[in-house]
């Protein structure tokens, strides 16, 4: 059945999801064109009045980009904690608890789902960023595919210290997967919590999406800061430092399966619909 | 129950849609409007004056509270078709809400496969409450559901069809991805059935949801429950919302498709209007079992129709 959860979860956010991270690329087209006439007015063809209304749209047009950018990770987000929402807590909750399916198959679809559009808009964002860089690089000519490939050549002469760096490289890379699906959670959790309520539930829960990430936020700074030192300090040995983001990667997988089991723990003894 | 492909044509030994169930009162025999055996014609003696037995209005005088006394409990235990476990079984079954009083009180209920129940009770007796508690929408607070001797989950909502009282589809989605959406997580749902009820009631399958009016969405509700081939079927208010002329054809839909060793259990307070289909009867006050009992016991026993009696153990 989860399978077939999962094929309806992705039939409904197919449509929006791609307008989003479709509207984010053609943005950043436009952005990479305007750069390019921009570097064209360099050549003398527009006169300076021209030139100057140019930089000034250019900029204006800049700075939309990166709001709307912003903007569209933002309602990505939003989106997901919306959706969870009104799927299994309001009027469409007597459907979708009513499926012959398991309450973890209901979190799993949504959870996969979500997580899978974070990681396209991320690879979106990224390649809107490569865009707008690479463009910025053909004004400037200060960036080019042979600074990559002498950066990589830089990567290999190093290679034995990397291989010593090799549990902070992997923990960096495990907390950078995990942290999407923690944040996806956090946001289930605070649905979960908000449902308890017998009234504005849907202002509740963000206000307790709030709550948590303030939450998060000092926790991570608190596990950050005395990172940091570690790294700042010369004297600290590569494996005290790996130790350190061994442990950092643990606490969030470790908070991530607890938050899972606690959105379980809503949905099945904490179900509240009206 | 199969139904053939052509649109409207039942299949050999089945019955056709608007004729009586074998040992089943013909529906609309007598027509809507006209007594039933046994049963008080409506609207005599008119509205405002006394019904025999009962005491006229205005005596004592109104700003007199009647005391009642709370019903004599009468549970009269249905009759099982096979060894194992009931169909539905509720043990001291308890709901308590932070805000607010008991929504059910220790209710010790069973309900067994064949019978078609009305679960009736004034407002905020408790009938919705069970009905959650049953699909698995809430969870009590103590004591335990169980569905063929299982707790509400995946199986029980395998074996459960449910038909809220409010409209749980979604508004976007038209009605042919609805039927697919059925088809694709209830084994048992019969989409052949299900295309025929929708034509049948000129319903268009291309249609969205938010485009059709609320009686129309109704309909289409309780046409993807009942196309299922549930062993229960939970029906809350299924008609509420809808005409008379379409009440009709929803009591008609659910006496013709469903299976005759299901159990249906209806929630409703126009007991007018369903209690010639109903075998058994179960009273819910405060958040206790009142009254279980066949309704013609009803009947013999109180020399009164279900709805005549509803009134006098619940008046106000």
């Amino acid at each position: 059945m989860l399978k077939t959860l999962l094929k309806y979860e992705w039939k409904d956010t197919w449509g929006l999801c791609t307008a989003c991270n479709g509207i984010a690329l053609i943005l950043s087209v436009i952005g990479a064109l305007m750069i390019s006439l921009w570097h064209y007015s360099d050549d003398k063809t527009f006169t300076d009045t021209q030139t100057t209304m140019l930089g000034v749209a250019f900029s204006f047009y800049i700075i939309i980009y990166i709001v709307s950018v912003f903007a569209i990770v933002l309602v990505m987000k939003y989106y997901f904690f919306v959706r969870y929402y009104k799927n299994l807590f309001t009027d469409q909750g007597y459907l979708m608890h009513t499926l012959p399916v398991k309450s973890t198959d209901l979190i799993n679809s949504k959870l996969i789902i979500a997580v899978l559009w974070q990681f396209i808009t991320g690879i979106v964002v990224g390649i809107c960023i490569a865009i707008i860089v690479f463009s910025f690089a053909d004004i400037f000519g200060e960036l080019s595919i042979m600074d990559f490939k002498e950066a990589f050549h830089d990567i290999e002469m190093e290679f034995d210290e990397i291989v010593k760096g090799i549990p902070l490289i992997a923990s960096g890379i495990i907390s950078g997967l995990v942290t999407p699906i923690f944040e996806i959670l956090l946001m289930y959790m605070a649905v979960g919590i908000g449902q308890q309520s017998k009234k504005n539930r849907l202002f509740l829960s963000v206000m307790v999406l709030i709550g948590l990430y303030m939450g998060k936020r000092f926790l991570s700074s608190c596990l950050s800061v005395p990172l940091q030192m570690l790294v700042i300090n010369e004297d600290i040995s590569l494996t005290t430092v790996n130790v350190g983001a061994v442990l950092v990667a643990l606490a969030i997988i470790a908070m991530t399966v607890g938050l899972y089991f606690l959105n379980k723990y809503f949905l099945e003894k904490k179900l509240n619909l009206e | 129950m199969e139904m053939n492909n052509t649109y409207g044509q039942p299949p050999v030994g089945q019955i056709p849609m608007g004729q009586p169930m074998p040992g089943q009162m013909p529906m609309g025999q007598p027509p809507y409007g006209q007594p039933m055996p046994g049963q008080m014609p409506m609207g005599q003696p008119p509205y405002g004056q006394p019904m025999p037995g009962q005491m006229p209005m205005g005596q004592p005088p109104y700003w007199q509270p009647m005391r009642r006394p709370m019903p004599q409990l009468i549970v009269e235990p249905m009759p099982k078709l096979e060894n194992g476990p009931s169909l539905l079984e509720c043990r001291n079954l308890t709901k308590s809400y932070v805000y607010g009083r008991n929504a059910l009180d220790h209710l010790n209920l069973t309900i067994e496969k064949g019978h078609i129940v009305g679960l009736l009770g004034p407002n905020g007796s408790g009938k919705t409450t069970l009905i959650k508690i049953i699909n698995g929408l809430l969870v009590p607070t103590e004591g335990e559901v169980l569905i063929n001797g299982q707790k509400p989950g995946a199986y029980t909502k395998s074996v459960v069809s449910y038909l809220p009282e409010r409209t749980y589809l979604e508004a976007q989605k038209d009605v042919k991805s609805l039927v697919e959406f059925f088809a694709d997580f209830y084994q048992d749902f019969r989409k052949e059935r299900a295309y025929d009820m929708l034509q049948a009631l000129g319903v268009p399958i291309d249609a969205r949801l938010k485009t059709l009016s609320k009686g129309t969405k109704e309909k289409v509700q309780l046409i993807l429950v009942m196309s299922r081939d549930a062993q229960l079927y939970v029906l809350d208010e299924p008609i509420a919302g809808v005409d008379p002329a379409a009440r009709d054809y929803i009591l008609r839909t659910i006496l013709s498709n469903y299976n005759s060793e299901a159990t249906i259990m209806i929630c409703t307070h126009l007991i007018y209007d369903i209690e010639n289909i109903l075998d058994d009867v179960v009273f819910i006050k405060n958040g206790r079992l009142v009254v279980q009992s066949t309704a013609q016991n009803i009947r013999n026993k109180f020399g009164k129709s279900v709805d005549m009696y509803f009134r006098e153990v619940f008046a106000c």
